[in-house]
């Protein structure tokens, strides 16, 4: 008895192998994909390591230097009050990649025991949290964000509660639709044949096989927290300067948009890159893990 | 003794472009089709009937490579441009698929989907084609057409989604129907209408069938000549009571072996054992050899080309029936 | 059609209900006294008196929502810190941002769909990886960016249009010289989720056994893709163009105060930036049940193009 499970074990195990080899072998062949996994694990080292980087502290100010263009002392030159843009740049990508990533995760650990139960039990447990997502859906992220910022006041954090909250029905949506799907699978009478009580179908079976589409999810979800970051950062209504992310940046950067557009330009180039290198990403992470596809 | 046959399939090789390489699907198959005849051509899954069938119409993706001749009317359909190949499909060569549900579009209703064919082959108004419609599913034995016709596919039931499927195909009276696995998807009690259906069209109308199944009884049921299909190519070819009196190829035996007779006291069903091969090249031995009981020095290093052994009955096979001693 | 839209309808009372309830609740968590942030910061006690009593703030606080929602359904939202009707202010502004909605969708649909449908049929040549990499740019470009650098482009360095503002609808040409770069920033992104979306759905629908079918009765492939596949693939796209809302007014409310524009959007945040909570509540209240009420009627739209939906 023993002999024959440890002979299915390592089959399982070789079969996992192969299974990694083969999406790893197919994610190379995407060079976008790739490309965009590099850029965005680049933007998450910078975000890591900013205070090794970045050349000066996020509030040092030169007076000496205001919306200077680039020059040795300071490669991308100043703002208006004198502040390295590089170093801005590289404190804004920790601020940012900080908003972008959190409040993904918040969603996705709120929201996926919430979908599970919902596609799990179904009956009026779906319908309780159906009416309860619609209610999370009136709200968009923006709205939120200006009922925090009233009630709290506008800070890092409101913006991270309120792109957080604002995802959340997605991945209810997600992780609803999956597990109504999965829960049809064999194993699940079978398990509950073996006993197996309803969390532990829901945990240890269902959940495993929703990885792949939870991932490709939270891939995809993150440029659009990081973009919304800097929309209620620009209004005022998440970072608050002097702190510094690409949104507040592009905020200080607004009246100046003439005479020095290079303001403008950095964070924004920094923000279209790193949206587009994790939708770029995304986008080829759900490709590999699709059965359908075939290359 | 033959007239003229209707359709003639020569050497067909379809070849696919996989990503663990090329994949022989069908190898150098050829048959006739004569008109008002019922051919039925059977195998088990993976035996290459279907993607035969859609290759005589060119119905496969581009990923699949097509070589041989099909020649209908005078004209070679693989060569065939695109526009004049269009006024052949549904016009004169029909096609019915295995899953009704799937192959009726469901945002469009019964009627539309019917008309849309005969306006296009035949130019009729709307108000026309909505009629011949109508005088189609009552053709096909649906209740109440006139109801009906206006309805959505998924307010039918499987079969009569089939007989929807069947009523469109016929609606510009074609010459062949190619019925990929009619009844596979549904009920075995609605199987027999749909078979009693198809055997009427060819009385009515005289349209000859091409008719894809792995259910030896469908065959029975309706075919005149019958084709046996293994790993691509063609093993066996003889009139329907031949082939079920007589069957010499040993996959062909096998394959009757293994079907439940009621009445009959047995312990086990015979099975076939190992699985249908799949081959990137022409292999050079039989390909049943694995699997057939005669395999011998022959079966395994030459190719055995189909021959005649009884009456009107061919075989690709080195030890068929009729040559073993007892 | 009946059940299933009934069934929404109702739904769709239930959340507006909660909604309030949800807003209702936020200004009472604004801190301190709930009299002063409803009176617009007006500390004068006859004033903080005549609040009290029109919201009846002494009374428990389901008597109290009552009041108020009682108060907003007939229009009377409040009156905010210059002391001006909340319901006016908001039905002033509102249709600007609506033509700005309107307009930004025109230009996601007339761009998006064709680009989305001729990219699937064109799978892997080089026009679908033109058209995809078009639309991931659409994608990752954050529309007030985009905003920002027309101004500069356009408006500062051209000349060739205004920097922003508004003029009303009586002066139909200056007023779409002003609507131009701000429909087009927000239209950019709208089209691009559009395009992947439509191709997305095309390629399944091009895959589907339906379309096999439509080719196996001879159809031209004009009608194969844009009649069978096309029509399928249009429920998906309503849907997502549902989704897409939130995303639509977080544009409205960015490119207004980009460019200037008096409409529902800037008050938003001018309303933050006072500190106004009789507005904001206004506002938010406003949002909130416009949303609903715009899912609804996308769910009509739905059930019209997907006649498996109309039976139930």
């Amino acid at each position: 008895m023993s002999i024959v499970a440890s002979e299915a074990e390592v089959a399982a195990v070789g079969l996992r192998r192969r299974r990694l080899r083969l999406l790893r072998k197919r994610f190379l062949r995407r060079p976008m994909a790739v490309a965009g996994l590099v850029v965005a694990l680049g933007f998450v080292v910078v975000a890591i390591f900013a205070p090794l980087l970045a050349p000066y502290s996020a509030g040092h100010t030169d007076f000496n230097a205001i919306l200077a263009h680039s020059s040795s002392k300071h490669l991308l030159g100043t703002d208006d009050l004198g502040h390295d843009v590089l170093s801005r740049l590289i404190w804004g990508t920790r601020a940012s990649m900080q908003v972008g990533v959190f409040s993904t995760l918040l969603a996705m650990v709120v929201a996926v025991p919430i979908g599970m139960l919902a596609g799990f039990y179904r009956g009026w447990v779906d319908l309780v949290i159906a009416r309860l997502t619609d209610v999370l859906l009136a709200f968009p992220f923006l709205i939120l964000a200006v009922g925090l910022a009233a009630i709290l006041g506008p800070s890092l954090l409101n913006a991270t509660l309120a792109l957080g909250i604002g995802a959340i029905p997605g991945f209810i949506r997600i992780a609803r639709g999956e597990t109504l799907a999965l829960r049809e699978e064999d194993y699940v009478p079978a398990a509950v044949l073996n006993g197996a009580n309803d969390a532990t179908i829901i945990f240890r079976h269902i959940l495993p096989n929703m990885t792949n589409t939870l991932i490709v999810q939270t891939t995809l979800t993150i440029p659009g927290a990081i973009l919304g970051e800097a929309i209620l950062s620009f209004l005022g209504l998440g970072v608050q300067p002097p702190q510094s992310s690409w949104g507040t940046m592009l905020q200080g950067a607004e009246p100046y948009l003439t005479q020095a557009q290079r303001l403008s330009v950095y964070p924004g180039v920094a923000i279209i890159l790193a949206v587009l290198a994790f939708n770029v990403f995304g986008d080829g992470l759900r490709d590999v893990l699709d059965p359908r596809t075939t290359r | 003794m033959r007239a003229e046959p209707l359709l003639e399939v020569n050497d067909l090789s379809v070849r696919f472009e996989t990503d663990e390489g090329p994949l022989l699907a069908v190898d150098q198959v050829s048959f006739t089709l004569a008109e008002r005849e019922v051919l039925g051509i059977v195998g088990e899954s993976g035996c290459g009937k279907s993607v035969t069938c859609m290759s005589l119409v060119r119905l496969l993706p581009e990923t699949a490579a097509v070589s041989g001749s099909v020649v209908f009317g005078g004209v070679d359909l693989l060569a065939l441009g695109p526009r004049r190949l269009r006024r052949v499909r549904g016009n004169e060569i029909s096609y019915i698929f295995q899953e009704p549900m799937s192959s009726l579009n469901p945002v469009f209703t019964v009627g539309n989907q019917i008309g849309e064919v005969v306006r296009r082959h035949l130019g009729v108004s709307r108000r026309d084609a909505h009629r011949r419609a109508v005088e189609l599913l009552q053709l096909v034995r649906i209740p109440a057409p006139e109801r009906r016709v206006d309805e959505y596919p998924h307010q039918l039931s499987g079969g009569m989604r089939q007989r929807v499927m069947i009523a469109m195909a016929l609606a510009c009276d074609p010459k062949v129907l190619i019925a990929d696995e009619p009844t596979t998807a549904l009920d075995v009690t609605i199987q027999a209408g749909i078979l009693d259906l198809m055997r009427e069209v060819r009385e009515r109308l005289g349209t000859a069938i091409v008719l894809v199944t792995h259910n030896l009884g469908v065959v029975a049921d309706v075919a005149d000549r019958v084709i046996v299909m293994y790993a691509g190519r063609k093993v066996e070819e003889a009139a329907a009571n031949e082939l079920f009196a007589a069957p010499q190829h040993p996959y062909t035996v096998g394959l009757l072996g293994a079907i439940p007779r009621p009445g009959e006291r047995r312990e086990r069903l015979e099975e076939i054992p190992g699985r249908v091969p799949t081959a990137s090249a022409p292999l050079a031995r039989c390909v049943f050899a694995d699997r057939c009981r005669y395999a011998d020095e022959t079966t395994r290093t030459q190719v055995p080309t189909l021959r005649t052994v009884r009456q009107d009955h061919l075989v690709a096979c080195f030890h068929p029936e009729a040559e073993r001693a007892a | 059609m009946g059940g299933f839209l009934i069934r929404k309808a109702g739904a769709a009372l239930v959340v507006l209900v909660l909604a309030s309830i949800v807003v209702f609740a936020g200004v009472r968590a604004i801190p301190g006294n709930p009299a002063i942030a409803l009176g617009a910061e007006n500390r004068d006690p006859a004033v903080i008196a005549a609040v009290k009593a029109k919201y009846d703030l002494d009374k428990p606080l389901p008597v109290q929502y009552g009041h108020w929602i009682w108060l907003a359904l007939r229009g009377d939202l409040g009156v905010d810190q210059r002391d001006l009707a909340v319901g006016h202010t908001i039905a002033q502004r509102l249709p600007i941002s609506l033509e700005i909605a309107l307009l930004s969708m025109l230009v996601a649909v007339v761009v998006g769909i064709p680009a989305g449908v001729i990219a699937a049929v064109r799978r892997g040549k080089p026009s679908d990886y033109a058209a995809t990499g078009v639309a991931l740019s659409g994608l990752s470009v954050p529309h007030f960016w985009l905003g920002l650098m027309l101004i500069v482009w356009f408006a500062v360095d051209l000349h060739w249009l205004p920097a922003g503002g508004y003029t009303t609808m009586h002066h139909p040409l200056a007023n779409l010289e002003h609507m131009l770069l701000p429909t087009i920033a927000i239209g950019t992104g709208l089209a691009a989720v559009l395009m992947r979306q439509m191709r997305s759905s095309m390629l399944d629908s091009l895959g589907a056994d339906y379309v096999r079918t439509a080719r196996a009765k001879g159809l031209s492939e004009w009608s194969v893709i844009c009649k069978h596949a096309f029509r399928n693939s249009l429920i998906t796209v309503t849907t997502v163009m549902g989704l897409q809302l939130g995303a639509l007014i977080s544009g409205i409310v960015t490119i207004e105060v980009i460019f200037g524009i008096p409409g529902f959007g800037s008050l938003t945040i001018d309303a933050v930036n006072q500190r106004d909570y009789t507005l904001i509540q206004g506002v938010v209240l406003v949002v909130a049940a416009g949303y609903v009420i715009v899912n609804l009627l996308v769910d009509v739209v739905y059930s019209l193009l997907n006649p498996r939906i109309r039976a139930i």
